[in-house]
């Protein structure tokens, strides 16, 4: 099985985040197809045929999220750039190496929406991305590819940038609303969160989106023929880890294995290291064994992915590989603290819970847990939420998502939990120092 | 209409009520922290999980932000909520100090409460507590933040309610803490009510440190005389003391609040400055005298030496109805004059009006609607206080009777000069003041906390004020002075409480003075729940567990 790359096709070529380079490639012919053909529905019939999911990790059908809108329209649409979830870096590599895909791509969800007003909300971290997507954002303008009457077409678009003031939880649609508004970045509860200033909005992944200049430029049939009946199309993924070469994959959803994206893509394991375990799906998703590895890349099949009993999450694409030097509390400690450090506070079982589980863990690998320590790991997670069954205790999945790691976890490495207990200090060599990989997929 | 089942027993309700607090009308009570139904629900506590049975199973929803479906089937208790409650309060006590017994919340704290009922006996956190030192947020208002649990209740009150948004919150995670931004302080004239509404004790009352804990207190409901608002609100007591007034929920007056003015405004009733003994005499001739003698002094020279044109009666706005009553018949009756006035305290500033409608009223005297209405009853029109003034001024008027009753006096320059004026003045109040030595017989009062009677509010609405502490030893009620001024005056009135003039009153004016001296409660003082404490106090009213069961239960 070979790459598939769509979004990642003209990554690699010089220059192509400046607009000459990337109307040489075809770029905005998808834009100018759209406003030929005159009807902001043609867009959304063709995303509906293409059946395009969102790829943010929650793999719903953009038709149907955006269908509610169709009739009034949307008067903001905001595009989530605000990725941030250690390991997954694609918007972040999408942003600063083919902005203008990015752009052509929101250009025309606005359009089929009949959006207004385009707020991109991208994370301050990413600053060369932001100034980047700045430059393409005009460069775009100049073009007359946005402002008042485009092209003679009697649409109009703005598209502005907007900082987020640093941190993860914005990836919550209505955290990112209440951000942009100026608040706390804090999810909100129910439909009454989706809105922006008091008006409806509409949140959109910016990795999502940069698919539609390819669907509308080709069709939702050429689409149709990558990926499965019910994911078509590609999906990137980013390995990183002790690989021997990290990097975005683009592959056809369903088209190969995690095995197959690990070794013959990302090279294996370093030379004189074996696999130990793949957090397959972002961090959220349950960690796998190496014999678990023999699923195929689609969400459909990640129940429980191994063919085992062990629940997985397909989430955003991110595939971290770790190796023997890795410690396996201290991943979870390494998690505990991110989680710990983003959740927003709102809701005790995540706010506090993930405190708890942080300091407890950070005993454990001290060499200072005891032996009941293992059982309350396992209880307070089960406590914010049972494996993968959301619970309710937290207001967003954020609290859940890292209940559900740690007892991935604790499922499949316990006895190392356990060696670290019974022995009283850390039991493996580990090598935490970055490792220079031999070569990357893309360009960097 | 919709039809909801709730814990198997069929509810009648509407479509669209909120579910938490239809459960609690019903009397089924679901734990919770962040909700309050005068604010917006966050649904960040999670204490209020329940199940509700949709398309796929039970399926746990927070009941403060869910909408009343007809057929919705509604389960309260079973094994997964009471989980669900369990893990959520033992995340909330994480951090949470254990600090009770020092906590000024202790009794009448909600997390406390819940946990007792709905938690875990023994904490299976065994790291070390973050902790933070206490600060002031402003007016008195301490914050402890680590007993913060981060409910945000004081944040969205200022920003609903007070519409001044002077409290945010700041960090995240376990570190979560209300605080004021940099540069501004909580000062606006509703903050007592955060206290109140901080469901643990994070925010508590500086002046409050040294009080009795909550169960040692008796609450009294009655109305606040700060302002002609006529909140509703409870006087805690002990032992003849008052400690701190809290609103009462009138959804018609007051909502859930009240001004900090009301709140902190009592505290002269335990002024060194109290008048305790009747005096007569001016300057050096100054001396205490018997009430009877006092009484007989005032009324001689009132009755006998000035004729009815040269006398007036001058009333402050703090007598009750029955006192008015008793005022306007003293005056026309037996003093035969038309002489009487209104001297209302006004500060000048007129309303003002917050966010959410709550109004703190310019004309600080609560009864001056009530005064001229029964004054009306008798035909008697009530007169400014300037006209008095003036014809004092021009020496037509030679002796006057003045009621204080409101606390500290402070006598403009013009007053001063006309009181000074007269020939004969007799003053009831109750703080020794510049009006006090102003005058030739002084009769020592009470305030509104030591006496009954009815006020009526700026809107018309007559509420009956209780008395929460017995009068200062020495002062009499004025109802009790007028009457023996009335019986000295020649007058048979034997009345033995403020409920027998109240019951002539519904006689002469009836409508909505019809029924106010019926136990003090209707029609004026709403539904009676009490706010403070959250919802512990309603809860006790409907025969939960309250506040103080368990903690009393321990004593």
């Amino acid at each position: 099985m070979p790459e598939c790359r769509l979004l990642l096709r003209d990554i690699d070529i010089p220059d192509i985040e400046r607009i000459e380079a990337y109307l040489a490639c075809g770029g905005y012919r998808a834009f100018g197809k759209a406003l030929a053909a005159g009807e902001p529905e043609q867009v959304m019939a063709e995303v509906k045929a293409a059946g395009l999911q969102n790829r943010g990790g929650e793999w719903y059908p953009l038709a149907e999220r955006w269908a509610p809108h169709l009739a009034e329209g949307v008067h903001y649409l905001c595009v989530d750039a605000s990725e941030g979830e250690p390991g997954i870096y694609r918007d972040r590599k999408l942003i600063e190496r083919h902005p203008h895909q990015i752009v052509e791509g929101i250009i025309l969800a606005a359009y089929a929406l009949r959006a207004r007003v385009v707020y991109v909300y991208i994370r301050e971290e990413m600053h060369r991305g932001r100034v980047l997507l700045e430059r393409a954002v005009a460069e775009a303008g100049a073009r007359g590819f946005l402002g008042g009457n485009i092209l003679g077409s009697g649409f109009a678009l703005d598209i502005h940038l907007h900082s987020g003031a640093g941190g993860y939880i914005p990836r919550e649609p209505t955290a990112l609303l209440r951000s942009l508004e100026g608040h706390r970045a804090e999810p909100r509860q129910g439909d009454g969160g989706l809105t922006l200033f008091g008006r409806p909005a509409l949140v959109e992944n910016v990795g999502t989106l940069a698919y539609l200049p390819h669907i509308v430029d080709r069709g939702a049939v050429w689409f149709r023929e990558m990926g499965s009946e019910r994911y078509p199309g590609t999906c990137v993924f980013c390995v990183s880890g002790h690989v021997r070469r990290p990097g975005l994959y683009e592959l056809e959803i369903g088209g190969g294995t995690l095995r197959e994206l690990i070794q013959k893509f990302a090279g294996g394991v370093r030379a004189g290291h074996e696999l130990k375990g793949v957090i397959p799906g972002g961090i959220s998703s349950p960690v796998l064994r190496p014999e678990e590895l023999d699923v195929r890349l689609s969400p459909e099949e990640w129940a429980v992915p191994g063919g085992g009993d062990f629940p997985g999450a397909f989430g955003g694409g991110g595939v971290i590989v770790m190796d023997d030097t890795t410690c396996m509390v201290d991943t979870a400690l390494n998690l505990a603290r991110f989680y710990a450090r983003e959740s927003c506070g709102q809701c005790p079982a995540c706010g506090a819970g993930t405190h708890w589980l942080q300091k407890v863990l950070e005993r454990v690998e001290k060499g200072e847990g005891r032996r009941e320590d293992l059982e309350l790991l396992g209880s307070v997670s089960g406590q914010i939420a049972p494996l993968l069954e959301p619970s309710r205790t937290t207001l967003c999945s954020l609290g859940e998502e890292f209940a559900w790691s740690l007892l991935g976890l604790l499922r499949s490495f316990g006895e190392e939990f356990e060696r670290h207990v019974v022995e009283g200090r850390c039991p493996i060599e580990k090598d935490r120092r970055i490792k220079v990989p031999e070569t990357v997929s893309v360009r960097f | 209409m919709a039809t909801i089942t709730l814990d198997g027993r069929q509810v009648e309700t509407r479509e669209g009520e909120n579910l938490l607090l239809v459960a609690l009308e019903q009397g089924v009570y679901i734990p919770h922290l962040c909700f309050h139904p005068a604010l917006s629900a966050p649904a960040g506590c999670r204490l209020c999980l329940v199940e509700v049975k949709g398309a796929a199973g039970w399926e746990m929803v927070t009941s403060c932000d869910t909408r009343i479906v007809d057929g919705m089937v509604v389960n309260t208790e079973g094994e997964r909520v009471a989980q669900a409650r369990a893990a959520v309060l033992e995340f909330a006590l994480l951090n949470h100090p254990l600090d009770c017994p020092v906590c000024d919340k202790a009794g009448e704290c909600e997390l406390q409460e819940h946990v007792h009922v709905h938690g875990c006996a023994v904490g299976r956190f065994d790291e070390k507590k973050l902790t933070q030192p206490k600060k002031v947020l402003g007016k008195g208002v301490l914050l402890h933040a680590e007993r913060c649990i981060g409910c945000t209740r004081c944040v969205r009150f200022c920003d609903e309610i007070a519409g001044t948004s002077e409290l945010g919150i700041f960090a995240r995670g376990a570190r979560v803490e209300v605080g004021v931004f940099p540069g501004v302080e909580l000062g606006n004239d509703l903050a007592g009510n955060v206290v109140d509404l901080c469901p643990v004790g994070a925010l508590t009352d500086g002046e409050l440190a040294v009080a009795p804990p909550a169960w040692k207190l008796k609450g009294i409901d009655s109305i606040c005389p700060g302002c002609s608002a006529g909140c509703n609100v409870r006087v805690d007591v002990q032992r003849g003391r008052i400690f701190r007034l809290r609103p009462r929920v009138n959804l018609d007056v007051n909502r859930y609040w009240m001004c900090d003015d009301g709140r902190y405004g009592w505290r002269y009733v335990h002024a060194e400055r109290r008048l305790g003994t009747p005096r007569c005499g001016r300057g050096t001739a100054e001396r205490s005298v018997s009430w009877d003698e006092a009484i007989g002094a005032a009324s001689q020279r009132l009755v006998q030496q000035f004729g009815p044109e040269s006398i007036a009666v001058i009333c402050s706005g703090f007598q009750t109805n029955e006192e008015g009553f008793l005022l306007a018949r003293l005056a026309t009756d037996l003093w035969r004059t038309q002489q009487l006035a209104l001297w209302s305290r006004n500060d000048g500033r007129g309303d003002v009006k917050f966010t959410d409608g709550f109004t703190l009223r310019g004309d600080r005297s609560p009864n001056t609607r009530g005064l001229r209405e029964v004054g009306a009853g008798l035909g008697l029109e009530l007169l400014p206080s300037e006209f008095i003034w003036s014809k004092i001024e021009r020496g037509e008027i030679r002796a006057v009777l003045l009621l204080g009753g409101g606390g500290e006096v402070e006598l403009e320059e013009r007053v001063r000069r006309v009181l000074e004026h007269l020939e004969w003045l007799v003053v009831v109040d109750i703080l020794d003041s510049e009006l006090t030595r102003l005058a030739d017989v002084v009769l020592p009062g009470v305030s509104a906390f030591e006496k009954e009677g009815s006020f009526t509010n700026v809107d018309g609405r007559v509420q009956w004020v209780r008395r929460a502490i017995p009068p200062l030893a020495g002062a009499l009620p004025d109802w009790q002075i007028l009457q023996k001024l009335g019986e000295e005056g020649g007058g048979e009135w034997h009345y033995k409480s403020p409920l027998e003039i109240n019951a002539e009153i519904e006689q002469l004016l009836g409508g909505r003075y019809a029924g106010t001296g019926d136990g003090g409660r209707e029609p004026g003082s709403g539904s009676g729940q009490a706010y403070g404490g959250g919802w512990a106090d309603w809860l006790q009213r409907c025969g939960f567990f309250g506040v103080g069961d368990h903690t009393k239960s321990s004593h």
